[in-house]
């Protein structure tokens, strides 16, 4: 054996063209192109593997990972929770439950109900980050909200609106777009230091490619950014809080994180802004399943492992069993159990920006970043998100890529466990409805629609059992 | 400033970091190339995903056959057999040795009936089939042939692995049954059998596994288990055969923890170090330079506490796996911390690697996170370090050498002893274990096996099987192995240096073994005829001290643990003694080791019982030594027997005032019982030692 230390023992270097070659001899006449190269609704062509040929070496060069917001290790995320408040005592209960089981931020989805948060936020440990999101606000809410606010003088103490997020998923304003808005510049005169958030989750529930969703929550935000920029009221904004979901294709989730980061760049740069954003990621719902649900736990694993990857500063715990139980300890727990395995358990305590100089991660997500830049600038040249919106525009993109997504599956081209693939049924204690409800209120636009992939086997498992019986 | 929408229109992207300063120039490779790097095939999981190969087998033959296929049905590709305990052990399962292992951890294999009944229905020239077996290896690979012999298939279509990696036994897992000597000569026999006639079959699987799972760190898993793996290939050499006919048939075998880069950057620098290290013997077929691997989900990461932490465990650790570019993966079950996998467990198991090979994207590039600064620097420092222990390695004479002198077990164990301490003392955090505890998790249903029923069907088939055949046959068949067995190795050699390289049937073991397994001679009595010349292997244990205490001397729990030894003493005039000992065929001893080692750093008089004792031979060392405890290790599922034979053993000898505590798995439903046979505490996975030793010394002064 050799004594000298570890070389690679003069094995040629191997050149990408050398590599494709080796490839399309192996593939015996088939099609390169449809064989190993996966075609994506962004419109991007993932190949089947990269090179630091890949990588993009001319300026601009976008030097920080996350624009003015410090870099730590992966897994200095805050582990957070949506928490329902509607009543403040039993809120407050369970937000205090939460943090016993290990949560480092509660997100409180404030209801109309609650007129001030001192119950809500009693006994919560100041070293606990807090948002409360105020669902359907009011003048008095936010006096009252911003008031106590601001004589805790808690920084990590936020609260926000996003009437934005509301109209989509409603289809339209509590109230109407200027009135609504000013209760968002009421709260931000009020509450100086505050912060934005930017709930764009929906987008990927309601079938949106990757792309789509950066671009539309780029558009959801310049939005807010023209209002207050109006108003002069921008430059209070401490942070933007932007909210995403992860899918399953792990790899993909990754590039998508991080090609959010360089549009932020890119956007602040140009528009002279300078904010840092903050990325909450959560595992998607629109790829998970009624059935075999204990696979829901895994998925959601590898979606937030694709977050805290990508440097997801806040991963947001949801339970397996959202899709067909109400809140409970024993999913909340297992859901904050794979929050705090990823944080403690993965040795990512020295680990920064892991990817950082990945030949597939790097070009990836420059791509969909590139593309997700096309849509932004289209969209904002027809008015914005919310001028697509009442052109029904945004809807139906969505909705086609939806269906595109769908086919594959009906296809067999794509699979879930539980749904066409392995399905079988099981017995289920339904405690919540567990596909689309009709939606009887009306309307000023068709809203953004969440849907699941699963959902017509699993109504078929359901018929199929029915006659069964 | 105002926000002016036109101005968006005129933005463009910002492009990432240039990053030209790639530390290493390993990924200038391609995979499909050596060193192969970036993995071994040019598409990788574009051509072909990994096999989705979950190792499974308990109770009978006719059950686990009844498992596989349910399995198979359920999107498994390939079989991975768990034989129990006694089978590893060379032991018919009516041996008396056997009683408290047999079915419990795995299968129970006693004949050529019990293997074909196996693989009923599973036809065996299209299943790709792994069979963990080390010590009995020559029985069960005669008992495999045999079985697809009967079956109809022919012998160069059988495809699949078998372990036979015995080194690392000596090392960790204890499955042995031969010395070192004898037991790497039968590896060279079933090198020339299977090298003439399995072509396909992977004669070898070098394990780091076993490694990790006692403790080694991610280079000492590297190190070692490529230092046994070129001993196998000298082996190879030395049994007369070329390099191209039997390196390409070797394979490896990596255990996949929660260390998420390392564990990718593991897999990667396996591949460049093994590629460059066979490059020396001159291969002309490019595949002897391949490490081809198969992977495993660590069992030692998963916790018997909240097991439902475990799927999120298993799906990152399978993700490493499969990043790191495996050929083949079994994913532990959510409660094999402290059972065999139940039907429920498996497919949520099974479907984590569903998962991520269908509903993810991880099959559509090769080595995704090629070029990254940390995957790429962990490489390069995990082939450093590793090239590092191989060359000590050859430095001090060769793995077997260090195997015997006790080297490199001691090493791994002073690893595992570190992890502890690092866990006990609150540096590591394992959820559910040692940091958010939840006192009302919900039990599980686990896996009940009815051994004694077992033990009743195997003895009555034993009976049957012998009464039915030519028992003048099976004695010529068994004499003949014997009688090959007693000529030194050095003959071959001979051979091989005159250049008499021929295939002959009649002086290879494994070709003798077969003859026998046709005559239906059993798994114990092909054994026993090896060990008539070989003899058994006894090893010998060691107890370090000051590796524990080093990292946890500070921890108020150990001070007060050390403090109550001392007024122990005091009080006594003599240290608190213990007996830790192991029973029955359950050689996992890294817990034993641990708990030893700790003891007595907090000031405990520890006596380690050698593997694999009679619970009679228990009780003698106890009177003898005089002891005040003795500590009971099990791991395998034999505890209701080996605490009822204990206590039985104990009251011959007048000695029930020494109190039995018990260490390793053991179910909350079972404790009742063994307390009514003479336990009196229990430790289960996840004790600190801190609070153990304190609990101990509690029970002393009680």
């Amino acid at each position: 054996m050799s004594k000298k230390g570890f070389t690679s023992h003069g094995f040629e270097s191997v050149s990408p063209k050398a590599w494709k070659q080796q490839i399309q001899f192996e593939l015996t006449g088939a099609d390169y192109n449809t064989s190993v190269i996966t075609h994506r609704q962004e419109g991007i062509k993932v190949k089947p593997f990269y090179t630091s040929e890949d990588l993009l070496t001319s300026s601009p060069t976008h030097k920080s990972a996350q624009a003015a917001t410090p870099q730590g290790n992966i897994n200095d995320f805050l582990i957070s929770f949506e928490v329902y408040a509607n009543h403040s005592d039993m809120a407050n209960k369970k937000a205090l439950w939460c943090v016993e089981k290990g949560c480092d931020k509660i997100i409180f989805l404030v209801q109309e109900s609650i007129e001030h948060p001192e119950k809500l936020l009693a006994n919560i440990p100041i070293d606990i980050h807090i948002n409360l999101i105020l669902q359907k606000p009011s003048s008095q809410q936010i006096e009252n909200f911003s008031s106590y606010l601001n004589r805790v003088g808690n920084p990590r103490w936020q609260c926000s609106t996003d009437p934005i997020s509301h109209f989509l998923i409603h289809g339209k304003w509590w109230k109407s777009e200027i009135e609504d808005g000013k209760l968002l510049e009421e709260l931000i005169e009020k509450l100086p230091g505050g912060i934005l958030t930017i709930d764009s989750r929906i987008c990927h529930s309601a079938g949106a490619h990757m792309s789509l969703q950066l671009a539309h929550a780029m558009s959801h935000f310049t939005s807010y950014a023209i209002q207050l920029s109006e108003k002069n009221t921008l430059s209070k904004i401490k942070e933007v809080h932007f909210q995403l979901h992860t899918g399953n294709d792990f790899l993909m989730e990754i590039s998508k994180l991080k090609a959010l980061d360089l549009l932020w760049a890119s956007v602040c740069q140009s528009l002279h802004i300078s904010i840092p954003y903050v990325l909450c990621v959560e595992g998607a719902a629109i790829d998970k399943t009624l059935y075999t649900n204990n696979t829901n736990t895994i998925r959601n694993s590898t979606q937030l492992l694709s977050g805290v990857i990508a440097g997801a500063q806040e991963i947001l715990c949801t339970p397996y069993d959202r899709i067909h139980k109400k809140s409970h300890a024993y999913s909340d727990r297992l859901a904050i159990n794979q929050a705090l395995i990823l944080k403690h358990e993965c040795h990512f305590e020295n680990i920064k920006d892991p990817l950082s100089g990945s030949y597939a991660v790097e070009r990836l997500s420059y791509e969909l970043a590139e593309k997700a830049l096309e849509i932004y600038q289209k969209t904002e040249a027809k008015g914005g998100l919310i001028a697509g919106m009442l052109r029904h525009e945004i809807q139906r993109d969505m909705q086609s890529q939806y269906q595109k997504t769908l086919e594959k599956f009906q296809k067999g081209d794509a699979v879930l466990i539980g749904a066409n693939y392995l399905a079988k049924h099981e017995p289920l204690s339904l405690e919540k409805y567990p596909f689309i409800k009709k939606q009887h209120n009306k309307t000023l636009v068709p809203p953004l629609v969440p849907k699941r992939y699963a959902m017509e086997w699993e109504q078929k498992i359901q018929r199929d059992s029915h006659e069964n019986r | 400033m105002k926000i002016d929408r036109a101005k968006i229109a005129h933005i463009s992207l910002l492009k990432p970091e240039n990053r030209t300063e790639n530390p290493t120039t390993l990924t200038e490779t391609a995979a499909g190339f050596p060193p192969f790097t970036r993995g071994l095939h040019p598409r990788m999981y574009l051509q072909r995903p990994w096999t989705i190969r979950q190792y499974a087998g308990f109770s009978t033959a006719e059950e686990s056959n009844a498992f596989y296929k349910k399995n198979l049905a359920g999107g498994q590709k390939g079989l991975s057999v768990a034989f129990d305990l006694p089978t590893h052990r060379g032991y018919d399962s009516d041996h008396p040795l056997a009683k408290a292992d047999v079915g419990k951890a795995g299968v129970a294999i006693d004949t050529v009936e019990d293997m074909k009944q196996l693989f009923q229905d599973i036809p065996l020239d299209k299943m790709s089939v792994s069979m963990t077996m080390n010590g009995a290896v020559i029985p069960i690979l005669a008992f495999y042939i045999v079985a697809a012999e009967e079956q109809g298939t022919a012998l160069h279509t059988l495809k699949g692995t078998i372990q036979n990696d015995i080194l690392k036994e000596f090392l960790v897992r204890n499955t042995y049954i031969y010395p070192p000597k004898a037991s790497l000569n039968l590896i060279s026999h079933i090198f020339q059998y299977t090298s003439q006639n399995m072509p396909a079959f992977n004669s070898i699987s070098i394990s780091g596994y076993h490694m990790q799972e006692a403790g080694a760190t991610a280079a000492q898993e590297l190190g070692y288990t490529l230092a046994n793996g070129l001993e196998y290939v000298k082996l190879g050499l030395k049994a007369g055969l070329d390099i191209d006919e039997f390196a390409p048939r070797l394979s490896f075998f990596w255990g996949i923890g929660m260390d998420f880069f390392t564990e990718i950057a593991k897999l990667r620098a396996a591949r460049t170090l093994w590629a460059s290290l066979m490059k020396e013997f001159n291969p002309k077929n490019k595949k002897s330079l391949m490490l081809r691997t198969h992977c495993q989900t660590s069992g030692w990461s998963l916790a018997a506490q909240d097991p439902f932490n475990n799927i999120t465990r298993t799906n990152i650790e399978a993700m490493a796996a499969v990043l790191g570019g495996t050929q083949s993966l079994h994913t532990n079950a959510l409660d094999e911390a402290i059972a065999l996998p139940t039907d429920f467990s498996a497919e949520i198991a099974r479907n984590t690697q569903i998962h991520l090979q269908k509903e993810t994207d991880l099959c559509r590039m090769v080595d995704p996170f090629a070029g990254s600064l940390i995957v790429e620097e962990k490489t390069t420092t995990l082939i450093e370090k590793a090239w590092d222990i191989i060359k000590e390695i050859d430095r001090e004479g060769g793995m077997q050498k260090l195997i015997e002198n006790g080297t490199i077990k001691t090493n791994i164990e002073k690893a595992a002893t570190e992890k502890q301490a690092r866990i006990d003392s609150g540096k590591d955090l394992i959820i559910g274990v040692n940091s958010f505890k939840d006192p009302l998790e919900p039990p599980l249903d686990l896996l009940e096996i009815d051994n004694e029923q077992i033990i009743k069907s195997q003895t009555e088939k034993l009976k049957r099987i012998k009464a039915s055949r030519d028992e003048r046959a099976v004695t010529h068949a068994l004499d003949q192995i014997s009688k090959l067995a007693s000529r030194s190795f050095s003959d071959f050699e001979m051979d091989r240096i005159k250049g008499n390289l021929q295939w002959k049937p009649e002086e290879n073991l494994l070709s003798l073994a077969v003859i026998a397994a046709r005559k239906r001679a059993t798994l114990g009595e092909i054994s026993a005829a090896l060990e008539k010349e070989y003899g058994r292997h006894q090893a010998s244990q060691h107890i370090f001290s000051g590796v524990y205490s080093k990292l946890i001397h500070k921890d108020k729990t150990y001070i007060s643990a050390q403090k109550k030894a001392a007024a122990f003493l005091q009080a006594n005039g003599r240290r608190p003694r213990i007996l830790l000992a192991k029973i029955g065929q359950d050689g996992h001893d890294r817990g034993i080791k641990i708990v030893a080692t700790s003891l007595a750093d907090m000031g405990f008089d520890v006596d380690l019982g050698p593997l694999f004792q009679t619970a009679e031979g228990v009780a003698k060392q106890a009177v003898e030594n005089d002891v005040h405890l003795i500590g009971i290790s099990s791991l395998a599922g034999g505890h209701k027997t080996i605490i009822k034979d204990l206590h039985n053993s104990l009251k011959k000898q007048g000695a029930t005032s020494i109190n039995i505590v018990m260490g390793g798995i053991i179910p909350e439903k079972d404790k009742k019982e063994l307390i009514d046979s003479g336990a009196c505490a229990f430790y289960g996975p996840g004790s600190r030692m801190t609070e153990t030793a304190l609990s101990l010394l509690d029970i002393l002064l009680e």
